[in-house]
């Protein structure tokens, strides 16, 4: 995988970019940030709808070329009786729609990431697997000629947050910092997926993570722009391809096409983590579900997703795969809102289109 | 008993009822798939037929099969059956309805040379209604005069493959085809994983589903059709219906065969919501009913609507007067359920 040369930042913009990158590095701590969506729809046509929900955005074009366009914009919200606010820019090339921002907490906790949130469906925050991570990282060190060695990384095993085993490595000695690849094989060796590493060498120091949020502590924005932001949004469109199309209304024959989820190994061989994903599907936010048959031999659940009125049913398939089965009205967010959920909460697995 | 314990008792029965009706509709896709791809002596006909016998009553088998040698097998899928045996006797009453000639097959003159009765039974229910048709059969209670068989099937994990499987199993009596005798006795085997797109585009048989089983189909599937967002909607039983119909397709195409899913369970369900606060009858128009979204409803919906349907049971089923043990009714013979004594056998 070689970084795509059509995602190169315009000139004009790589240099106001670069600019405001290095004004926040700069400073103590400072990094900048980026949160990564896919969009069709153009942020200035969004932030209406974030005035219900108690935020006020302003936003200003500061820079057009080719099919980019960056906005300066200021985001305010009264938290409790703290007023938080805020500068971000909004950089979007359709269908990708970056956040970057130098602001910290609460800023970036309560606000941005709301904002990424209240927005869903027309915001999708991207996602990406393990292994895409270890491809990019190994890219960008070929294609630089930089080893790159972690200072942190967190892995999940299976059932994220709810069953989750972190490890937290951080080494103080710069000396014994190892190359980033081992610590995907150590992730590996505990039966679990990288969910997120921090990475330095040759001036470069920054963050990738499976979720979509990325922070450049130092380096060129504009390399980091290529080899990381822009490819990480692609491959999460690429792999969402799959979740186009699928209701049975919008099928001429009204067809059912489901899709299975994969996983490496057979997580459902064992009866108690069949009675854990029925956990995982009740902490699912913003939905209701039936579960029409639960466990023996396998679990055959309904959810309806309240955030986009779309529904879907799971059933386990065989003992490594769930089938994601489309219904009448079945969005492709609401597939992409699952998906992570089980990413985050369940195990990483490979998403593809089921083959009668 | 303590309304707890009632409430818990009767939540626990209707969830198993909806399990088990979802358990049916993949026997039957799945006994369907079987004999289309293996069976060349027999072959299924249809889950939705109209039979009448010869005065004209209908009668409501489960499973149409036909033979090549020119007969037939009418089948009746039993979910689950009750334990007393008043109430099993008269749920297996249905079987002796189908000991007539009929009319309806898949012939010309829509009748067959002769036919026999097949009845499924669930696995947990199977040697306890096995033995009490022996039993029935013998001292006439039940009057059969049809070849008889009885299977039992269950949905389990293959040992042998580690796949979901539906497991069919003759375990009493035989059919008139060879062959099918022999698949039932070497067990038919359908793996659940071909199944599920059928599943999906068939979710009702012929036998009235559980109440929630529909309500919840309706809820979590065909309403998001007749409505763009996640709020309250007004809408008749006949335009459900309609996508209904639409989604849920005949399970062939045999002429007279009804839709999958009927007006009356529709309304059924319609008229449950109203009971639970799901939905209201509009006020200026009678024949529509609005259905309310609720923002803080309970997430697993199914359960739910089982425990309000639950509640309202438990409240309307008047509590027992204390009484002396010697003014009770004594408890009614068996014999009353028997067929001389019972109206409703034709």
């Amino acid at each position: 995988m070689e970084a795509a040369k059509d995602d190169v930042l315009p000139i004009g913009m790589t240099l106001t970019l670069n600019e405001i990158a290095r004004s926040h590095m700069k400073k103590e701590y400072g990094s900048i940030k980026v949160i990564t969506h896919v969009s069709d729809v153009e942020f200035k046509d969004l932030v209406d709808d974030l005035l219900e929900l108690g935020m006020q955005v302003d936003c200003r074009e500061i820079s057009r070329e080719d099919d980019f366009v960056l906005s300066s914009c200021t985001a305010v919200r009264q938290v409790r009786r703290l007023l938080i606010s805020g500068n971000f820019f909004v950089l979007q090339k359709k269908p990708f729609l970056y956040f970057i921002t130098g602001e910290r907490n609460p800023f970036f906790g309560k606000i941005l990431l709301n904002i990424s949130r209240d927005l869903y469906p027309e915001l999708l925050r991207t996602y990406v697997t393990s292994e895409d991570l270890y491809g990019l990282l190994t890219d960008f060190s070929k294609a630089k000629r930089i080893q790159l060695r972690y200072t942190e990384f967190v892995y999940k095993r299976m059932f994220g947050d709810a069953f989750s085993d972190r490890r937290h490595e951080k080494r103080l000695d710069p000396y014994k910092h190892k190359e980033f690849s081992d610590a995907f094989k150590k992730a590996r060796e505990q039966g679990g997926k990288v969910d997120r590493i921090r990475v330095f060498g040759d001036g470069y120091s920054f963050r990738v993570s499976r979720s979509g949020i990325l922070r450049l502590y130092q380096g060129d924005f504009s390399e980091y722009y290529r080899f990381f932001i822009c490819r990480i949004a692609e491959c999460a469109a690429s792999r969402w391809k799959v979740f186009e199309k699928r209701a049975r209304k919008e099928l001429p024959q009204k067809e059912v096409l489901p899709i299975l989820v994969n996983f490496d190994s057979s997580v459902f061989e064992d009866l108690t983590t069949r009675k854990q994903l029925l956990q995982v599907i009740a902490d699912y936010s913003n939905c209701e579900y039936s579960i029409i048959h639960g466990t023996n031999p396998h679990v055959y659940v309904a959810i309806f997703d309240k955030m986009d009125n779309s529904s879907f049913t799971l059933k386990t398939y065989g003992t490594s795969s769930l089938m994601l089965v489309p219904q009448i009205r079945t969005s492709k967010a609401s597939l992409v809102r699952f998906s992570k959920h089980l990413l985050d909460n369940f195990q990483e697995g490979n998403i593809v289109d089921f083959k009668a | 008993m303590s309304r707890e314990i009632e409430l818990s008792k009767c939540k626990d029965e209707r969830i198993r009822e909806v399990d088990r009706y979802y358990q049916t509709v993949l026997l039957t896709i799945g006994l369907k798939d079987h004999l289309d791809n293996h069976a060349k002596e027999c072959r299924f006909v249809s889950a939705e037929p109209r039979f009448f016998a010869r005065e004209g009553h209908e009668i409501r088998p489960d499973v149409v099969i036909q033979y090549t040698s020119g007969y037939g097998a009418l089948c009746e899928i039993k979910t689950s059956l009750p334990m007393p045996d008043g109430y099993l006797l008269n749920s297996l009453s249905q079987i002796e309805k189908y000991s007539i000639d009929v009319t309806g097959w898949d012939t010309p003159d829509h009748r067959v040379k002769d036919h026999d009765i097949l009845l499924f039974c669930h696995a947990l229910d199977f040697d306890r209604v096995v033995q009490r048709i022996q039993q029935w059969l013998e001292d006439g209670s039940i009057k059969i005069s049809k070849k008889l068989c009885i299977c039992e099937w269950s949905t389990i994990t293959s040992p042998k493959t580690g796949k979901d499987v539906v497991l069919i199993r003759k375990r009493f009596g035989d059919t008139s085809c060879d062959e099918l005798n022999r698949m039932l006795q070497e067990n038919i085997v359908v793996d659940i994983q071909k199944v599920v797109i059928d599943y999906e585009k068939c979710k009702f048989t012929r036998k009235e589903p559980p109440l929630e089983y529909t309500m919840q189909e309706l809820w979590v599937n065909v309403f998001r059709e007749m409505t763009t967002k996640t709020e309250s909607f007004e809408v008749s039983i006949d335009e459900i219906l309609k996508v209904a119909i639409d989604y849920y397709i005949p399970w062939s195409n045999i002429e007279g065969e009804y839709s999958q899913v009927r007006r009356t369970w529709i309304r059924k369900a319609v008229e449950g919501f109203c009971a639970i606060g799901l939905a209201e009858q509009s006020e200026s128009n009678p024949q529509r009913f609005r259905i309310l979204h609720q923002k803080q409803i309970q997430k697993d919906i199914l359960d739910y609507m089982i425990e309000a349907l639950c509640n309202l049971t438990i409240k309307q089923t008047p509590k027992r007067p204390m009484v002396d043990q010697e003014a009770t009714t004594p408890q009614k013979p068996l014999s009353d359920f028997t067929r001389e004594n019972r109206a409703d056998v034709s």
